[in-house]
């Protein structure tokens, strides 16, 4: 059965263009920089999944060998959770009772534990490049996320 | 240094912490840089408000990568601002520095600031750290019509005979006080008293210290009778 997590995954890795247009807005030496890298992506709990991703000049694609891996990022359904909820909300008003997590706090709560020989670079290059250029437009999926998310929850009560 | 709870950049003025550049092609942080000052502190990384959680192994490989992963232009000098502690992240610290030229202490006269003190003191003994000398701070409150006071309930210190008890230079006293031109002036002198001295590794041991103090005690006892 295809947990949420891989739902959302497949949706963000099928948006090539959305790739593209991202990359694009990155500047050539950090377009250079970034092409090629490869990391693994580990969501626990039952809605949760693996995924190990490579950044090519056309997109993000899914790999199946972690070898030559750069990070692995690992966090739990709940926080993914969260932070869908707070990427669902960008550019509204926030919903006070259930504001959500932005990633970088997730990460200084130690909900997203990245491993890397560069982790803070990493890190760094991560989410300011989400930050600038990837968030809001991954705000449409958060929403399409997130209501198969609240679905799941009513059948699982 | 302040690994989990960073206010560097408020302590230089900044409204808000600057975003951490990075060099792209050597994979490297740029200092953010003001007035000749290169600056970098975690607040960039974590943002303002998130608590944080890390535990002491990911704190410690942090504060290594920060080590070698900052692109710092041609420094006179490397300023590391970290909190009084002997905690493991602490020791890892000490043990990454290889040029440590000396630390400058800077601690209130305070009874519970001082048992603090003490242990750090302890603790650079141990690690064989270079110490340039301490700095009072807040070591008494200036009223803005000049009147001196101790405004804590809790009990104020000799901090300048704990320094003579374990060797350590006082370089000044900064007052706790809105008067501008008071606390320049002490900083000058900080300053220039910083610059004069040589940093000097504490060797004295505990029994030295012991004895030490066992004998001003009972220097004091004497001159409490002869009273």
């Amino acid at each position: 059965m295809t947990t949420i997590t891989e739902m959302l995954f497949d949706f963000i890795l099928e948006d090539k263009a959305m790739h593209m247009a991202t990359l694009m807005e990155l500047s050539p030496e950090k377009r250079q920089a970034v092409v090629g890298r490869k990391g693994k992506i580990i969501v626990t709990g039952p809605q949760g999944g693996v995924f190990i991703v490579r950044l090519t000049p056309v997109g993000i694609f899914r790999e199946e060998d972690d070898s030559d891996l750069r990070n692995e990022v690992l966090m739990d359904y709940d926080t993914l959770r969260e932070i869908i909820i707070w990427l669902a909300q960008l550019g509204a008003p926030r919903d006070l009772k259930d504001p959500g997590l932005d990633p970088r706090s997730a990460y200084a709560n130690g909900y997203i534990r990245i491993s890397g020989d560069k982790v803070l670079y990493d890190a760094e290059e991560i989410f300011a490049a989400m930050e600038k250029h990837a968030f809001m437009k991954m705000q449409p999926i958060a929403k399409h996320a997130l209501e198969a998310m609240r679905k799941a929850d009513k059948k699982d009560e | 240094m302040d690994a989990v709870a960073p206010t560097l950049h408020k302590a230089l003025g900044l409204g808000e912490a600057p975003h951490w550049e990075v060099n792209a092609a050597e994979q490297m942080i740029i200092p953010y840089q003001m007035d000749g000052l290169y600056v970098v502190t975690m607040a960039s990384h974590y943002g303002e408000n998130p608590a944080v959680l890390w535990d002491e192994p990911t704190l410690i490989r942090a504060m290594r990568e920060l080590n070698t992963l900052v692109k710092w232009p041609q420094l006179d000098y490397l300023f590391l601002d970290s909190p009084p502690s002997s905690s493991k992240f602490m020791q890892e610290l000490y043990d990454c520095l290889s040029d440590l030229y000396g630390i400058v202490l800077v601690f209130q006269p305070s009874d519970i600031a001082v048992a603090d003190l003490v242990r750090t003191i302890d603790f650079i003994r141990i690690k064989r750290a270079p110490v340039i000398g301490l700095v009072s701070n807040m070591a008494i409150c200036i009223s803005p019509k000049g009147e001196r006071f101790w405004p804590y309930l809790s009990p104020r210190v000799d901090i300048g005979s704990v320094c003579e008890e374990h060797g350590i230079p006082l370089l000044g006293e900064v007052p706790l006080t809105p008067l501008q031109a008071t606390v320049d002036v002490v900083f000058d002198k900080i300053a220039d008293r910083i610059k004069n001295t040589k940093p000097k590794v504490l060797t004295d041991d505990l029994a030295t210290r012991l004895c030490k103090a066992i004998a001003r005690r009972a220097l004091e006892a004497v001159i409490r009778r002869l009273e």
